[in-house]
């Protein structure tokens, strides 16, 4: 199943991808940054808990799902009794329309969600923050 | 490049209480300009993945360019006086690029929370008048409930414009170049553009117009 963090990190390449996208930028609401953080030090408490109880019963350590191999959140995705919510913080080049890009970033995201997400879609929200 | 202190500018958005550097991850405007100074090295994640910081930066740049242009005795005259234009810029500057209100940005769809922030729009404004020539932009100002959709706008900035230049014909082409960039890229209900010059810089090779023709 794929979690939040993971379902982030597919989010940026989708959103990347959209033409006229300049580039992402972290998320800046408080609680929406510190649950995905929370997410990544749960996933690296997990994973070094799992290194090393393999480690001690003469096991390598895992091979996947380490840390360290996570890229950086950027699309900020939670999931609450089902339902997802997303959001992604954005600038946009000057040659394309910004109201324009904003909602294709908004049908590609839904569109992914649509078929990769388990659960409904609660919210999906999209904020240029820099056009140029 | 010095930033004398300045009284905060008055706004309608609701955040002119907020000090400039808070909405810039703790970042002055000097510590921008020391960073553009630096090539952007080593690079800084508080500054290179904030979209405030990177709008104050583009703004610098241009301020630079044209800066360059001016006469040394002027800036340096302007610069004696408490309130110098640069410094003024620089403020407004920092001030402009706050992310300020959410402008919203239609969609059909019921789960989509569509916005732009006020300080991309303002940031867009600026450089649209910035590419104006002979023209500088002080401050930008978006006069209105921008949160509501299609409710009326009025944008009001102040700019500076080199000598030589007809100040009737600035103004109409930073007035075309603003709402020419508006259409594209926002919603916005543009009511009016109001341009006001307050300033007119000494350029060191100063245009041939009709201004200097006897």
């Amino acid at each position: 199943m794929t979690t939040p963090s993971q379902l982030g990190v597919e989010l940026s390449q989708i959103v990347a991808a959209v033409p006229g996208v300049q580039r992402l930028y972290p998320p800046t609401h408080p609680v929406i940054g510190a649950l995905a953080g929370a997410a990544d030090a749960a996933r690296g408490a997990l994973t070094s808990a799992t290194e090393s109880l393999s480690a001690s019963m003469g096991r390598g350590s895992i091979a996947s799902g380490t840390a360290a191999s996570v890229s950086p959140q950027i699309v900020a995705v939670t999931s609450h009794l089902g339902e997802i919510q997303v959001a992604i913080r954005i600038g946009v080049l000057t040659s394309a329309s910004a109201a324009e890009v904003c909602r294709s970033v908004h049908d590609s995201v839904a569109d992914y969600l649509s078929k990769h997400a388990a659960g409904s879609v609660a919210a999906i929200s999209v904020k240029v923050a820099r056009i140029g | 490049m010095t930033v004398p202190e300045l009284p905060p500018r008055s706004s309608d958005d609701g955040n002119s209480h907020e000090p400039a550097e808070d909405a810039l991850g703790g970042h002055t405007v000097e510590e921008l300009s020391d960073y553009l100074d630096r090539g952007c090295t080593p690079p800084d994640p508080s500054i290179d993945d904030s979209p405030e910081c990177q709008i104050v930066l583009e703004s610098l740049q241009r301020l630079r360019a044209v800066s360059l242009n001016l006469f040394e005795e002027d800036v340096k005259v302007e610069s004696e006086r408490g309130f110098s234009w640069v410094g003024s810029i620089l403020d407004n500057i920092a001030v402009d690029a706050r992310a300020g209100r959410d402008i919203p940005v239609h969609h059909p769809s019921p789960s989509a929370h569509l916005v732009m922030s006020e300080g991309a729009v303002r940031g867009l404004i600026r450089a649209a008048g910035d590419s104006v020539g002979g023209v500088l932009i002080g401050s930008c100002k978006l006069e209105g409930d921008v949160t509501v959709p299609r409710a009326s706008v009025v944008v009001t900035v102040e700019a500076s414009v080199l000598w030589g230049e007809r100040i009737a014909d600035a103004a109409d082409r930073i007035r075309g170049a603003i709402y020419s960039e508006l259409m594209k890229h926002t919603e916005l209900q543009v009511e009016a553009i109001h341009v006001e010059i307050h300033d007119v810089l000494i350029a060191r090779t100063r245009p041939t117009t009709e201004l200097e023709t006897p």
